[in-house]
């Protein structure tokens, strides 16, 4: 994730963007970028983004042990005690 | 089965087959002893050195059980559905079912008992981590329920990370045409 710093909007004036509008403070008669601001609702998404692609990481190294009991359960068929019935006859129209 | 229209996030009863595991069981015939072939590296090398039929018959189990369909067959063109089976909690630790319950299992999508919604009284998960192809003549019945767009779209989100999907430029895509939308609506109001 990106490091985020906050700062009280009382001590510092920056312009407010529009959802989907990113504000380019720019230096040295535009030839560089200082800051890039974003309307809130485009950070969280930028971040969403982030913690999806940043690592690459295989998702099995994330699963839990309920994750993994209960897939052994299913593809055994061990997690049901019995059929349920009721929901088998509402399929058949019974 | 009336399958091919509707069917995306419709819950079915279906046959649902487990992953043919080693050691498989080959079925020659009514007249023949069932063959066991210990490694599927066993059975390439019957292939090739004494040659096999185009096709064997594997014996493998399943079990007829909920599931839920991910695809829309409008055309009906192709037969088979992805699936996610639906397991139930019954058998699991009451930690873990009330850590799915409360939605801190990623990989278990939670459904509670019900028959509106779900049609189901047991309650289930959705297991992210059980892919399956499922033809339309392996449905049994009519659907019992439904995920509604919002909990479809939270699946999909969710089966692309387990199936380790790079959707990095699709989404990036995606992204600049939302961007240029918001552009162009901003430049109309002004």
């Amino acid at each position: 994730m990106i490091r985020t710093r906050s700062v009280a909007a009382n001590d510092v004036r920056v312009p407010e963007p529009e959802p989907g509008e990113a504000v380019r403070i720019e230096k040295y008669g535009g030839k560089a970028s200082k800051a890039v601001v974003l309307h809130p609702s485009d950070f969280a998404l930028f971040e969403r983004l982030l913690e999806i692609f940043e690592d690459g990481v295989p998702y099995e190294l994330e699963l839990t042990e309920t994750a993994l009991e209960a897939h052994a359960l299913a593809e055994s068929g061990r997690d049901e005690a019995e059929i349920d019935y009721e929901s088998l006859a509402r399929a058949l129209g019974e | 089965m009336s399958a091919g229209r509707g069917l995306r996030g419709a819950i079915v009863w279906a046959i649902a087959p487990y992953a043919p595991t080693a050691p498989f069981r080959i079925w020659g015939g009514p007249d023949q002893p069932v063959a066991v072939v210990e490694t599927a590296t066993d059975l390439a090398r019957m292939a090739l050195e004494r040659g096999l039929d185009p096709e064997q018959t594997f014996l493998t189990a399943g079990k007829l059980r909920p599931v839920v369909i991910l695809q829309e067959r409008p055309r009906r063109a192709l037969p088979e559905y992805a699936a996610l089976r639906i397991v139930r909690l019954e058998g699991l630790p009451r930690a873990g079912q009330e850590a799915i319950r409360a939605g801190r299992e990623p990989s278990l999508f939670y459904l509670k008992a019900g028959r509106a919604k779900y049609g189901m009284t047991k309650e289930g998960a959705i297991d992210l981590n059980s892919l399956l192809r499922i033809h339309e003549s392996a449905i049994a019945g009519r659907p019992i329920g439904r995920l509604d767009a919002d909990e479809m779209r939270a699946v999909g989100e969710s089966l692309a990370q387990h199936l380790d999907i790079d959707l990095t430029l699709l989404v990036e895509r995606k992204i600049r045409e939302r961007m240029a939308r918001l552009a162009a609506a901003r430049r109309t109001l002004d």
